[in-house]
């Protein structure tokens, strides 16, 4: 009997439950009201029929209120945990507790099972209650028996390791409000803290592509993100796979462990001190002051687009974040004396020189350009997202193989590294991937002038591979196509379904397509004139803008008599109005012209036809003209028209003079 | 008993306790007197099992005091605040600390309910200051300790309460021989109950005393001479302090009651008479010199 009630106080755990029941009550009421609840509204509610949605995501569906649930999880076990251990923050509860006859080892092991018990019941109850319910006629619509399984196994994991990284930090800090906070920052740590690490080398390391580090999972390195961000194209909805929930579980029992040693160590009258384990306060206040320079410096360093600017960030943030965490670790503002001026040496060197050697160790990686007869492929395009998407939809082939199309990317890659700096500001941003015969892949990215760069991008552009992959038009087998679309938007348009017609204008379109220079490619010379379709059975069918200076395809619509059909011409439009833009305004042509009416500005407006056809196949430059020119098409002269830009030097005469004057 | 070594205590950077020795005998009542932030209190929870020591040694019943079980069994504490569960009520207050301490005497609960005449099914917390500070005496008891850890225990208690405790205590030590530790700041508040007397000063025991002993020891004595007193006997007296009225002089006299009355009879005085000495009286004469230190505990 002795022994029987020595290892086991039945008191404490009524304590417990007088204590905290509530929370207990609170998480199964919640959970009984996303999940059993919403089941039985769902069942009565007789539109559902007429919605017909699919209810795929088993017990994390909209259906059963995903965010309560998501709420209800990552609230009340922290709460549970505050209240369970709120004994320990408090001197005389504290002294109470401890003087009684109880090892710390046994008081914690009580005080966390009774923790576990009261929120893993909730859970526990309502899995069974939805099990049973399956009985129900319709319920199997919602969902089916495995979703319960795997529902419950993703709250219970998630329940106790949110538990118990709470009960870590409170055996880490006196302060039971702090405890919550700090559960919080534990949390999204690891996410944030990678986040700022690779958003601080991305801004000193040209070419690092933090797009790599943010899309491959980092949110997974947070379990609030990991469960919230679930909003991927995935074929079966698992918010967390069973190869996390392991991850959890251990983590979990790492917590475990952890708390009980540090409790067993824990100074007693550290109760109501911020941070309770002295050796862990430089700690903390360096990790302060290190994420917030960090921040400051990415925050003023990125919206400013400024060096300077970054390092004045830097100084701030790590003035305020060490402060912060003096005024935290003390528990009063009222800081300011000389041993906060010395303290701030010591951490500000240390943080200004991690912040300072991080990047300095990329340094290599910043110069390091692969060797062609090591690169099997490249892919070039403009972000990390973009060369995901070639890998998930696996449509054509999109990376340059040959020898010459991988020595240009190489010529650029060189040229970027030898006058481009991280700071300097770009107007295109360029995404390559290496991918090298051992296997590897190597990453770069880049935000850069493409005026500095035009030798290098005109080499690469104008390779046979490159305008392949640029305009998958080009590589569609004629005999495969099935109708050509011809849409110029402006009430026009035309079918063409023979197949020697087709054949006929597509080579000719490839001629056209391949003979592009640079220029054409970046400035198109002349209004569009007709968006071509190629439809061969697939749901999104390759599509090319023909442009006047399509000489082949434009004289082979003349030649059929299709020209006129198809193609827009001055006839079309009623009158064209220009502009004279100032391009530090930094937008595309359209957006200016809108912005340059809705501000009341008017230019010049003209109706002559032979001017506009002039026009119309003047240079079209879309970031940075000197004129704004807007087609306007039909009779109404409302809304529908085309914008093009022309640069003064280039402009048709009667524009220059009109402005000289 | 309660014995104490080499204590140091330090909280971060703060010295509390420094190099503190004191031995506690079994079935005795000490006092431990100091001034607030003398380090009463935080010496009470170290030897209570509550703090770790930063150095030296601390033992209760030959054991080392701290996460020992077996020897907290034996032991209550009763800090200056008290604290119990929240909305507990005495009956539940007894029925946790039944199941926590083996020793737990549930006829002995069942006779102070009568001796404090309090309602078992109130919730603690509605009871006044004083009537709590029962509770905590009477749940206390009830766990027949050995070792009773006593910090500032007779706040707020009323005189007749204070007598009915003290009264409380005294009989356990008589009878079971418990050991008991009482702080305070105040010596009249023990000077009754206590054998022995050690006084806390900015962490450090300045002096431990039996009080039966200090009491025997010291004397205070009127005398008067022809003439004026002879060299001799002063150098032989263990004098602590004189002062004259008139041709009277007072004389605060350390030693022997019946070598100090023989030597001075051997003088012939005119006048001799031994007056009645208070405990305030004792210590200031016999601190002499850090007499500063117990000023404040004698008011």
């Amino acid at each position: 009997m002795p022994l029987k009630i020595s290892l086991f106080k039945k008191e404490i755990l009524k304590q417990d439950f007088r204590n905290v029941g509530w929370i207990s009550i609170v998480y199964f009421l919640g959970l009984f009201f996303a999940l059993p609840l919403q089941l039985f509204m769902a069942l009565s509610d007789e539109r559902r029929e007429y919605y017909g949605i699919t209810f795929d995501r088993g017990l994390f569906d909209q259906t059963f209120l995903f965010d309560i649930q998501v709420l209800f999880l990552f609230i009340l076990p922290v709460l549970m945990a505050i209240f369970l251990f709120r004994y320990l923050h408090v001197k005389t509860t504290s002294d109470f507790i401890h003087s009684l006859p109880i090892k710390r080892e046994k008081l914690f092991n009580h005080h966390a099972s009774s923790g576990l018990l009261m929120l893993l019941l909730p859970v526990l109850v309502n899995s069974i209650i939805m099990a049973v319910l399956l009985g129900i006629d319709g319920a199997s619509e919602f969902y089916v028996f495995s979703d319960v399984a795997y529902w419950t196994a993703v709250m219970l994991v998630l329940t106790v390791f949110v538990f118990l990284a709470a009960v870590l930090v409170g055996t880490l800090t006196g302060l039971s409000t702090l405890q919550g906070v700090l559960t919080y920052i534990l949390l999204f740590f690891p996410t944030g803290i990678m986040f700022l690490g690779s958003y601080h080398i991305g801004m000193f390391v040209n070419g690092f592509t933090e797009g790599v580090v943010y899309e491959d999972g980092i949110q997974n390195f947070s379990p609030i993100l990991d469960l919230t961000s679930y909003y991927q194209p995935e074929e079966k909805f698992m918010p967390i796979s069973y190869v996390e929930l392991g991850v959890y579980i251990i983590l979990a029992v790492s917590f475990y462990v952890l708390a009980k040693i540090i409790y067993k160590k824990r100074s007693l009258e550290a109760a109501s001190s911020a941070i309770a384990v002295a050796s862990l306060r430089p700690v903390f206040i360096a990790g302060m002051t290190l994420c917030f320079s960090v921040f400051g410096g990415i925050y003023f360093g990125e919206s400013q687009s400024s060096l300077n600017w970054s390092f004045v960030g830097y100084g701030m943030g790590l003035l305020f974040g060490y402060c912060v965490a003096v005024m935290v670790t003390k528990k009063t503002w009222r800081v300011f004396n000389l041993s906060l001026l010395k303290g701030l040496g010591v951490y500000g060197g240390v943080t200004l020189l991690f912040i300072t050697v991080l990047p300095l160790l990329w340094k290599g990686y910043e110069s390091n350009i692969p060797q062609m007869d090591e690169v099997e492929s490249v892919f070039l395009g403009n972000s990390y997202h973009h060369y995901q998407d070639r890998i998930d939809q696996s449509s054509g082939d999109m990376v340059i193989e040959s020898k010459e199309g991988i020595q240009s990317v190489i010529n650029l890659h060189e040229a970027i590294i030898e006058q481009d700096s991280s700071f300097d500001e770009g107007d295109r941003r360029y995404f390559v991937a290496y991918e090298m015969k051992n296997g590897d892949t190597i990453f770069r990215s880049y935000e850069i002038d493409k005026e500095v760069f035009a030798p290098e991008l005109k080499t690469i552009s104008e390779t046979k591979e490159y305008k392949e992959i640029h305009y998958p038009i080009v590589q569609v087998d004629p005999s495969t196509v099935m109708k050509l679309e011809f849409n110029s938007g402006h009430n026009k348009g035309k079918i063409l379904n023979s197949p020697e017609k087709i054949e006929e204008f597509l080579n000719r379109l490839k001629s056209d397509i391949f003979t592009l220079t640079y220029e054409d490619m970046i400035g198109p010379t002349g209004i569009p004139g007709a968006e071509v379709f190629v439809h061969s059975g697939n749901n999104n069918p390759p599509h090319v803008t023909i442009l006047p200076s399509f000489d082949k395809t434009t004289q082979w619509l003349k030649e059929e008599g299709l020209y006129d059909e198809v193609m827009v011409q001055a006839d079309d439009i009623e009158r064209m109005e220009v502009i004279p833009w100032n391009t530090f305004e930094n937008n595309d042509s359209e957006s200016a012209f809108h912005h340059a009416r809705a501000n009341g500005k008017s230019g010049l407006t003209i109706k002559d036809k032979e001017k506009i056809e002039e026009a119309m196949k003047a240079k079209n430059y879309q970031e940075d003209g000197d004129y704004l020119v807007a087609f306007y098409f039909g009779e109404s002269g409302r809304g529908d028209f085309e914008v093009l830009s022309f640069k003064k030097e280039e402009a048709p005469e009667f524009i220059k003079n009109h402005f000289n004057n | 008993m309660i014995q104490v070594q080499q204590l140091h205590k330090e909280f971060e950077k703060t010295k509390v306790l420094n190099d503190v020795h004191f031995h506690v005998r079994k079935g005795s009542i000490y006092g431990l007197l100091g001034s607030n932030g003398a380090g009463k209190t935080t010496l009470l929870r170290t030897v209570a099992g509550i703090l770790k020591q930063s150095r030296g040694e601390v033992s209760v019943l030959e054991e080392n005091v701290f996460e020992n079980e077996s020897i907290k069994q034996r032991m209550v504490f009763l800090p200056d605040t008290l604290y119990f569960l929240p909305h507990y009520t005495v009956r539940q207050m007894a029925d946790f600390y039944k199941e926590i301490y083996e020793n737990w005497n549930e006829e002995r609960f069942q006779k102070l309910n009568e001796l404090f005449g309090l309602d078992v099914n109130k919730k603690i917390q509605q009871f006044s200051k004083g009537m709590q500070r029962q509770v905590a005496f009477w749940l206390s008891m009830s766990v027949m300790p050995d070792v009773l850890v006593l910090d500032e225990p007779f706040d707020g208690l009323d005189a007749v309460m204070r007598k009915k405790i003290r009264n409380l205590i005294v009989q356990d030590v008589a009878d079971r021989e418990m050991t008991v530790l009482i702080s305070s700041h105040n010596l009249r508040e023990v000077e009754d109950l206590c054998d022995f007397i050690g006084i806390l000063h900015k962490g450090e025991i300045l002096l431990e005393r039996d009080l039966d002993d200090l009491k025997a020891d010291i004397h205070k004595i009127q005398v008067a001479f022809k003439g004026d007193m002879n060299a001799a006997l002063e150098s032989e007296l263990n004098i602590l302090h004189k002062e004259h009225r008139g041709s009277i002089q007072l004389l605060i006299v350390r030693g022997e009651e019946e070598q100090v009355t023989s030597l001075i009879q051997s003088h012939q005085p005119l006048v001799f008479d031994r007056l009645p000495l208070t405990l305030e009286e004792i210590f200031i004469y016999e601190m002499g010199g850090v007499g500063y230190a117990i000023e404040n505990i004698l008011v």
